[in-house]
């Protein structure tokens, strides 16, 4: 034990002032900073005068039939930024000439077609600041109250008709049930599940790489004649993934700082409010069991990937088959997140490989029974068991094969 | 404190590396294990090491196997191996932790043995930026910082210039007076002959010749002749000597080489040398040396 924490405390601390370290988790923070940004960059260019109470547009309310007589008090208590003016229908064409010259100028003509009303908006461009669709709605919410007011429809009635009809959409099965699944857990879950494999991934490739680049400095003889090779496997796999947590937490962080102090308080994407509700302590908690437990798996087999090669270089093609199961698995559990309550889905859940990608989507998006936890995790530790078994004998096998890539079939030749 | 190697083989698909290898170490000394490129010294010391599985045979100390539970040994490769991204200190205390030293005394040993080979200015630096023959010296601290009572040095002085060599010498020099048991490999068979108490000479992983240095020369006798003179002499010196029934080896700037069967031969030519008036600056009768034990062996068998 003592073995481990040693090669613990120095992988820890070797990769931890590697520049691939410190480049990383400062671009992914300048990254983070960036995109937190960006809402309140565009809240500051929406309301660039947000206390000045100058008017920025005009606009000229025509109404020759006097169809909506209170247009211009409703406009402008709605618009505040909007000069609206009461324009005279004889001098369309001047108003017209003068927008074509000041694009900050706009003309909205109440118009009757044999006793049909209509709108017509003269503006310059898209970009001139006339918010024609919010002023149709409000002359039109208008028009249509007067119309149904002069055919004695109460006022209530013209209110609901006005107001619309409200819908929900509640998903069925067990997650819509309790009403858990939403949208920002499910956004959340992709996310999660994108974020589990290349975490996974980046890390257990740094095992890899940290063995390699042992075998290339030839420091590996005199590494193995000190301690056993089961303690240096596992002291490096836990110092890597120590250091993935560390990098991890320092990114939540700086993504929850940056929530909390930069982001701007109500702001929503695509109308949907950002929100962390998903996550309880004990789905953060499971999050975590699983990152530590998909990342120890794929660990421990790209440690024999490392452990195969003589030059770095030659890693990345080492490396091929531990890639490819991880790609394979990361895209059945990122399948099956659109495959809700199916057998499929439970299986994959099960597949250690594949659980530590869909089950954190899972504990987000569903109340999963603890039955199916508990089966996945020991799914998960018993194949962590075999394969670090397995990865160990081959480990030691090949840390003193210098030459040819080693193939699986040498590998287990050389191991028996 | 005994290693005993008893009937070891090893083979690496049908190449037999090592193949019936036996030896003893009985008592603290250093222990020539020699060979050519590729006769199988590397394998037998991971074997000896337990890095290695052998085949067949066994491998005691003390009368128990060979682990790193069991013995408290000390490994400088043939190929060197450091972190060339790491700090010089940091790494000695790993190396030093791993050999079952806590971080203080690990850290206190480092800076002994740095200051001993005269590279402590290089403690905080990266050990790639250290010299080849520093960083030898590196990886002669990460064998010996644990104070190891079985030390097995690869090829110890390669790379190394005289002034560091001599270095190498004097620790080894203690070492042995500290009565440490040291497995050393070398193609350099003059610092050999000049350590070496016992030897086995390897041969395609079976071992040629075996046993105690002096007893291997004794048991040759006195076999060369080397008659130093102006060189001009030679062409007079080499018919005399033939004459006697000696056999010309070879001619060097100032000295000729001889083969003899008997010392009689050899003071005869001296006698007829002196007679026809040529006096030589140097006149040594001697054993083989290692050099060329090990050639006749090796030799012999390719």
């Amino acid at each position: 034990m003592k073995d481990i924490m040693v090669v613990f405390a120095f992988t820890f601390r070797d990769s931890i002032r590697k520049k691939a370290f410190i480049i990383s988790t400062v671009m992914v923070l300048i990254l983070i900073f960036a995109a937190s940004s960006i809402p309140a960059i565009m809240n500051n260019l929406k309301d660039k005068t947000p206390t000045d109470d100058k008017k920025s547009n005009t606009c000229f309310v025509v109404d020759a039939d006097g169809l909506v007589p209170s247009a211009l008090p409703a406009l402008e208590a709605q618009f505040p930024k909007i000069e609206f003016v009461a324009g005279d229908p004889q001098k369309s064409g001047d108003y017209k000439k003068s927008i074509e010259s000041d694009k900050t100028k706009a003309m909205v003509e109440i118009l009757n077609n044999e006793g049909v009303p209509s709108l017509r908006f003269t503006i310059t461009d898209f970009l001139s600041g006339t918010p024609t669709g919010e002023m149709t709605e409000l002359l039109n919410n208008m028009i249509v109250s007067d119309i149904l007011s002069k055919e004695g429809v109460s006022e209530a009635t013209t209110g609901i008709v006005l107001s619309g009809i409200a819908s929900e959409v509640v998903p069925a099965g067990r997650g819509g049930a309790d009403g858990k699944m939403d949208i920002t857990g499910y956004a959340l879950g992709i996310v999660l599940t994108v974020v589990m494999f290349f975490s996974i991934y980046f890390y257990g490739y740094g095992v890899a790489m940290s063995v390699a680049s042992e075998k290339t400095s030839r420091v590996m003889e005199t590494l193995i004649v000190s301690t056993k090779p089961s303690r240096i496997l596992i002291g490096k796999c836990i110092g890597m993934g120590t250091l993935g947590l560390l990098q991890l937490a320092i990114f939540i962080l700086a993504a929850a700082g940056s929530y909390k102090f930069i982001v701007p308080d109500g702001f929503t994407i695509a109308g949907v409010p950002l929100s962390l509700s998903s996550f309880t302590p004990f789905s953060a908690i499971m999050v975590l069991v699983y990152f530590l437990l998909g990342y120890f798996l794929f660990a421990m087999i790209n440690s024999v990937c490392g452990a195969t090669v003589s030059r770095a270089e030659d890693l990345q093609s080492a490396i091929m088959p531990s890639n490819i199961i991880s790609i394979i698995s990361f895209y059945a559990a990122y399948i099956v997140l659109f495959m809700p309550d199916t057998e499929i889905r439970r299986l994959v859940s099960f597949i250690p490989f594949t659980s530590a990608f869909i089950m954190p989507f899972r504990l987000l998006n569903e109340s999963l029974p603890i039955s199916d936890i508990i089966i996945s995790i020991s799914l998960l530790i018993v194949s962590i068991v075999i394969v670090a078994a397995l990865s160990i004998r081959l480990y030691s096998a090949s840390v003193l094969h210098y030459g040819q890539r080693l193939k699986l079939g040498d590998l287990f030749k050389l191991s028996t | 404190m005994a290693l005993t190697v008893s009937n070891v083989r090893k083979s690496f698909g049908d190449k037999k590396a090592v193949d019936g290898l036996s030896f003893e170490i009985g008592e603290p000394g250093v222990f020539g294990l020699l060979g050519t490129n590729g006769a199988g010294k590397t394998t037998t010391i991971r074997m000896i090491l337990g890095i290695m599985n052998c085949d067949e045979g066994e491998i005691l100390w003390d009368g128990k196997p060979v682990n790193r539970e069991n013995v408290k040994y000390g490994y400088m490769p043939e190929e060197r191996g450091i972190y060339p991204k790491v700090r010089v200190h940091d790494q000695l205390i790993y190396f030093g932790q791993l050999r079952g030293m806590s971080c203080h005394d690990a850290s206190k040993a480092a800076t002994l043995w740095l200051e001993r080979l005269g590279v402590s200015e290089y403690a905080r630096m990266n050990a790639e930026k250290l010299s080849k023959g520093n960083q030898q010296k590196i990886q002669l601290i990460t064998a010996l910082i644990h104070d190891p009572e079985l030390i097995f040095l690869d090829e110890p002085f390669s790379s190394l210039d005289p002034i560091n060599t001599d270095m190498f010498k004097s620790i080894i020099g203690q070492l042995i007076a500290d009565k440490r048991t040291i497995v050393m490999s070398s193609h350099q068979m003059s610092t050999v002959e000049q350590y070496c108490r016992d030897l086995v000479i390897l041969d395609r992983g079976r071992s040629v010749l075996r046993g105690n240095l002096h007893s291997i020369k004794a048991g040759y006798g006195h076999t060369n002749l080397t008659v130093g003179c102006d060189a001009k002499l030679f062409e007079r010196v080499i018919p005399i000597a033939q004459k006697h029934g000696i056999k010309f080896l070879e001619q060097r700037a100032d000295s000729c080489e001889f083969k003899i069967t008997s010392d009689e031969y050899a003071h005869a030519f001296l006698r007829e040398l002196i007679d026809s008036g040529i006096f030589p600056d140097r006149y040594e009768i001697r054993e083989p040396s290692l050099h060329e034990i090990f050639i006749e062996k090796v030799g012999a068998a390719v």
